[in-house]
């Protein structure tokens, strides 16, 4: 008995440690390409003139305007964003506990668009100044969503069913209302508000990026003090009962808590939709399903896929940028085909 | 002790159950038995709160609305007919859930010693870390087992566990069952369809009908033809061996 013990215990150890080696790996993959994506562009900087600028905050020189105005920002909004957005979608997945669900499943791109179109085309804002109307409106539809989601799925239990079936319903009410704005709109307004729908990291500030940390902070810790609970929503909502979980508590806070991270993100970004789906997706292939490991795991590798997307996006065609949510798309679709044919196991039933 | 006393539960307008009421010893094996729709799964669901209904459940005098979450989910360990995961998740994560209720973040040396008890006792050691999907119906139904024992649940609430065994497994597992019970002073209440099973392995059966205990006791007062033609609306013979046997007529 006691030899069968260490048996197990060598077992475990084992498991944990492949996936803390993953996570340090991608690390380092992450830390590579910060360097990388900081140094490249229509200005090449090579490692030390990177390092000199970081050092030197005050200074005047190309290189440094360069990095503080145009790459650092551009960096810590693909780390922001794509961490909360790979998170958001790992959380969705568990909650509704179906691997096509994302904050996006339930209608708040389409919210956000809505909100987005509105300010564009009819110069139509909820709060503050004309100039933030496009950001303000988006978020503020998004979250309107989610909640109207949470209304109507409330009052028949919030079942993973009747959540995805309503948000599916509002989407293609907020697709149409676009449409409709699109369809009165002038060929400029049009342009703005498809160039807004792709999702782009071109319009970061630094003020952009604190707002979102000071929403996302918080909600990304509180999501991941529920791992355990996501952990045993995986086994079913009667089984995560009788261990205790407050099954319905657990979906709709980490369902407001999602959406409050993407909605703070794409009311700046636009619609950086395919992260949330597949970053989530890519960890879960190699470390499991584990959500101690796996939320932080996908943070990582949403910004890996998110900041190499943009690097390709701004220097493929330079000086044309593509916008990212189109590259995104571009290189996660096949990585994540070829995951998903490789892989031996059956990877979903 | 525990005791249950007019629990009641309806989906919507419709009952379920009504006024149930009876009391099961430590160490105890209580069958419920009843046709399809009699309620026995409800019946399972509304003793660890799974479902909320109306009525008392207290365990050694204390009502169990009085507990937590985590309290209840400590006193019982619940067995569902059959796993299913969305997502590919190992045996050994399967099993580790069932520490869920004393677990905080970090998996302790004493959960992995319990875990690997458990799955040793279930003949499981060698499929830790195969998929749970991926095992047969036989080695997923004693995973769910040792996920509702590495609790070391004071009740265990077992919706049909052998609905997807072989004769030889469903044998073992019950024996391992009431072992378990008699052993470690653990109650165990099992929702089961099979008459002979239960008439062999249980201490106490109740059946139900239609949501009301129809008749309770010891298997040979509960299984006699008339009950089960009531009950059920079929005509058996009882053979009495060492244990009983129905057989349809």
């Amino acid at each position: 008995m006691p030899i069968l013990d260490r048996n197990i215990e060598k077992i475990y150890s084992k498991f944990i440690a492949r996936k803390t080696v993953f996570i340090v790996a991608s690390s380092v993959v992450l830390l590579l390409m910060i360097i990388f994506s900081a140094g490249v562009g229509s200005v090449k900087l090579s490692v030390g003139e990177i390092f000199h600028s970081l050092i030197r905050i005050k200074s005047d020189d190309l290189s440094n305007v360069i990095i503080w105005n145009l790459r650092l920002p551009r960096i810590l909004m693909a780390i922001v964003a794509g961490s909360g957005l790979a998170l958001s979608g790992a959380v969705f997945q568990a909650i509704l506990k179906n691997p096509l669900a994302s904050p996006f499943t339930i209608g708040i791109s389409s919210a956000a668009g809505f909100g987005a179109a509105l300010a564009i085309i009819w110069g139509f804002g909820l709060v503050g100044s004309e100039k933030y109307f496009v950001i303000t409106n988006a978020f503020i539809f998004a979250l309107t969503c989610s909640f109207l989601v949470y209304g109507i799925s409330k009052i028949r239990g919030a079942s993973p069913e009747t959540i995805i079936l309503t948000g599916i319903a509002l989407m293609y009410l907020f697709g149409a209302a676009t449409s409709l704005l699109q369809y009165i709109g002038t060929q400029e307004d049009l342009q703005a508000v498809v160039y807004w729908l792709f999702g782009s990291l071109s319009r970061v500030t630094w003020a952009q990026i604190f707002v979102i940390i000071i929403i996302s902070a918080p909600c990304c810790i509180i999501l991941m003090k529920y791992s355990w609970d996501l952990n045993a929503l995986l086994s079913g909502d009667e089984v995560a009962r009788a261990l205790g979980v407050n099954v319905e508590r657990v979906r709709i806070v980490s369902m407001i808590l999602s959406t409050l991270i993407t909605a703070s993100i794409i009311c700046f970004t636009g619609i950086i939709g395919f992260i949330c789906l597949v970053a989530p997706h890519i960890t879960r292939m190699i470390i499991g399903p584990d959500h101690r490991f796996l939320l932080p795991s996908s943070c990582i590798v949403g910004t890996i896929l998110l900041l190499l997307s943009d690097t390709i996006g701004r220097t493929i065609l330079s000086p044309v940028i593509i916008p990212v949510g189109i590259i995104t798309s571009a290189i996660g679709v096949p990585f994540f085909l070829y995951l998903l044919l490789t892989k031996k196991r059956k990877y979903w039933q | 002790m525990i005791e249950v006393k007019d629990l009641s539960f309806s989906y919507g307008k419709n009952p379920i159950l009504d006024k149930i009421g009876f009391c099961v010893n430590e160490g105890e094996a209580l069958s419920i038995i009843g046709p399809n729709g009699s309620g026995k799964t409800t019946l399972l669901r509304c003793m660890n709160r799974i479902l909320n209904p109306a009525g008392e459940v207290t365990v050694d005098g204390i009502n169990i609305k009085e507990l937590n979450r985590i309290e209840v989910a400590r006193i019982f360990g619940y067995v569902p007919q059959d796993g299913f995961y969305q997502f590919p998740q190992t045996v050994f994560d399967t099993v580790l859930l069932g520490r869920k209720p004393y677990i905080t973040w970090g998996v302790s040396r004493k959960d992995i010693e319990i875990i690997s008890t458990y799955l040793d006792l279930m003949d499981l050691e060698k499929f830790a870390l195969r998929y749970f999907n991926e095992l047969s119906g036989g080695e997923r139904q004693r995973a769910l087992i040792a996920r509702a024992l590495s609790g070391e649940p004071k009740v265990l609430l077992l919706d049909e566990p052998t609905s997807n065994l072989d004769l030889k497994h469903q044998y073992e597992i019950f024996k391992m069952i009431k072992k378990l019970a008699k052993e470690n002073n653990i109650t165990v209440i099992l929702a089961i369809h099979d008459l002979n099973l239960s008439a062999r392995f249980s201490d106490r059966i109740i059946m139900l009908k239609e949501g009301k205990i129809f008749a309770e006791g010891i298997p040979e007062a509960v299984l006699i033809p008339e009950n089960i033609r009531n009950v059920y609306g079929i005509e058996v013979v009882i053979k009495k061996e060492e244990f009983i046997y129905i057989i349809p007529k």
